[in-house]
């Protein structure tokens, strides 16, 4: 099978967006990748190596779960890439992918596109970008699919959140830099965060947003928790929560909809009494089209989280699963 | 701050949970995953062993040795099979003012009660409000408190809510006992003043169920301008399935979780891969329960 490099970067979906240019960037690093039929490419819990380009063949994701059963996660066909958590977080593989044909294609390492990045090229900033998005529109996906399934257990609902419930505090350059990823901030950026951010500290328990809410401001978490959460229709006491995540100091609520644009798949709650940063979206997207030193030490923390929530709504979908296995064990 | 392993399930040699898997309880003294920090201030464990005499009560250990040079632990690991088991490695601050003595080692069990408890975790302010928790002790609670933990301090406060410590509670009562425990804290935290993040990752066990808590009191908050400690929420693993033992050179359990029988929990993941390990959730408590000859597993919202 031969494997024609120009073909591998046209198809992929995920740079479609792109100028040539980027491409070219993206080629200077690729190399080409081959896989027999059956072979694993990779293993859950490897290290992370980079990203995979399909060109030919079929991939096949599974993930791992209690009692070492096996689910299948997703198919890749050609076009579709493989392995993205590798350039946007550096945690070890999530899951195992195998080759369900003979399959070739491009391999972009983590390392050289990092230094790309890291010099704020134009391509490996787009094509982060993308990543994004593709990231945040498969955690979409999979918390759809959690809004959609039915409630695993009563036991885990939460009561349902209060009416909001806060007030104005001022931010301080201190409490900027005791977050680890914004402790080596110049004044100048953190002067630059005070100004285009408005915090605010919110009371336990009370609603942030709701499902369904357009997304057009970012919430960060500078101290307590936010609980993103499931409003579920319960007959007996409606809006009780579903929790599916804690977002604790560094972290953003909502992030999925503010990368992809839509309106808010869960909603968000003070699950302890937190002090919230409020970013309009037109402050946030500009730092994800032309990172400065706040913009890049912001969005190093927002690649993370995005690889984290989805990790987290695969925890959640999976956790449900393997209990129900568990639980329905000896039944017949 | 410590690390926590239990199980339950069919009898499994405590070597292979304490010493053979490439991230096992006691190589977490020096090397844990998921914790900066060395576990150095003693070993315990309760274990029910189903062929000793009196099997209903757990064989219990305590040193205050570090785990992992301490002889007669491997050795007896390598004789006792448990059914259920709760072990803990303490690690405390790196300073002369902590008290290092077997009162302090976990898991607490006190004379008479099937229960045992240990903690992950510790409350800020808890000299400040210790004494203000005596009321909410029964009497002869208070009077078996031998150490000066705050751990023993919630395994007291938790038999005290139960209407019958001295008989095996059923997991409900046990998890309405916690909540009251943890309510207890948080009023009596907010009328100290204390509002800084404290860490309460607690598992109980008698023998027959076990009940994981994954629970921060206000999770994320610092009274100084400065975090303290760490911005990550405690963390507390779970796997099952049947057959526990060393499978295609791995650690684990097999059969899938249509056929399992066997559960361990513990304050993280006893492999370097984790790929079988499932997360509790935060803010939640982890019930495995035996029924019959299986076991059930629920999650239950802690929201206190």
């Amino acid at each position: 099978m031969g494997l024609n490099i120009t073909d591998v970067l046209e198809r992929a979906a995920l740079l479609a967006d792109l100028p040539p240019s980027a491409r070219e960037e993206l080629r200077s690093i690729a190399r080409p990748f081959a896989v027999s039929e059956g072979a694993l490419l990779f293993r859950q819990g490897d290290p992370p190596g980079g990203l995979y380009l399909l060109g030919e063949g079929s991939l096949e994701i599974a993930s791992r779960m209690p009692g070492d059963d096996t689910s299948m996660v997703s198919r890749i066909a050609p076009g579709e890439v493989v392995g993205e958590f590798a350039l946007l977080d550096n945690g070890l593989r999530s899951a195992n992918v195998r080759a369900l044909a003979d399959s070739t294609g491009l391999f972009v390492p983590a390392r050289a596109f990092l230094a790309l990045l890291g010099d704020a090229r134009p391509g490996a900033v787009g094509a982060i970008d993308a990543l994004r998005g593709l990231v945040a529109r498969r955690t979409r996906a999979t918390l759809e699919r959690i809004v959609a399934g039915e409630l695993a257990e009563a036991s885990e609902l939460r009561a349902a959140p209060l009416a909001a419930s806060s007030k104005p505090v001022d931010l301080t350059f201190d409490m900027i830099r005791s977050l680890g990823r914004f402790a080596r901030l110049d004044d100048a950026a953190c002067a630059a965060l005070c100004a285009c951010a408005a915090a605010s500290q919110v009371e336990r328990g009370s609603a942030l947003f709701a499902a369904g809410s357009p997304s057009d401001a970012a919430l960060f978490v500078m101290r307590g928790a936010v609980r993103a959460g499931i409003e579920r229709a319960n007959n007996e006491q409606a809006g009780q929560v579903e929790q599916v995540a804690i977002h604790g100091p560094g972290e953003w609520a909502g992030l999925a909809a503010m990368i992809d644009g839509g309106s808010q798949p869960l909603s968000a709650s003070a699950a302890e009494t937190s002090v919230v940063l409020r970013v309009q979206r037109s402050t946030f997207d500009g730092w994800r089209r032309a990172p400065d030193a706040l913009g890049q030490a912001v969005l190093r923390g927002v690649d993370r989280q995005l690889v984290r929530d989805q990790r987290r709504a695969n925890r959640h979908l999976g956790r449900a699963v393997a209990l129900e296995r568990f639980n329905s064990s000896g039944e017949h | 701050m410590c690390r926590i392993l239990s199980y339950l399930g069919t009898p499994v040699l405590l070597d292979h949970l304490l010493y053979a898997p490439d991230s096992s309880l006691l190589s977490q003294v020096i090397s844990a995953q998921m914790l900066d920090m060395l576990n150095l201030a003693g070993f315990g464990m309760a274990a029910w062993d189903p062929s000793s005499h009196e099997p209903e009560s757990p064989f219990v250990y305590r040193t205050t040795q570090v785990g992992l040079f301490d002889r007669n632990v491997k050795l007896l690991a390598s004789k006792v099979a448990a059914h259920a088991l709760l072990a803990h490695i303490r690690g405390v601050a790196y300073n002369s003012t902590v008290q290092i003595n077997e009162q302090n080692v976990h898991p607490f069990k006190f004379d008479r009660v099937p229960l045992a408890m240990a903690h992950n975790g510790d409350l800020a302010g808890f000299r400040e409000m210790r004494f203000d928790l005596v009321p909410h002790l029964r009497p002869e609670f208070a009077r078996a408190i031998q150490g000066s933990t705050d751990s023993e301090w919630i395994y007291a406060l938790t038999l005290s809510a139960l209407a019958d410590p001295y008989r095996i509670a059923t997991p409900e009562e046990l998890l309405a006992a916690i909540r009251q425990a943890i309510g207890t804290i948080r009023e009596l935290r907010a009328r100290h003043g204390i509002a800084r993040s404290s860490s309460a990752n607690l598992i109980f066990c008698d023998g027959v169920n076990l009940v994981a808590v994954r629970y921060t009191f206000d999770f994320g908050r610092f009274e100084h301008r400065q975090l303290q400690g760490t911005t990550e929420f405690l963390s507390m693993w779970y796997t099952f399935g049947r057959d526990y033992g060393l499978h295609d050179e791995e650690w684990k359990l097999i059969g899938g979780a249509g056929s399992g029988d066997s559960m361990i929990v513990a304050s993280e993941p006893l492999t370097r891969d984790f790929s079988t390990w499932i997360e509790v959730p935060e803010y939640s408590a982890l019930i495995a329960r035996r029924d019959g000859t299986r076991r059930r597993a629920e999650i239950h919202a802690l929201e206190v």
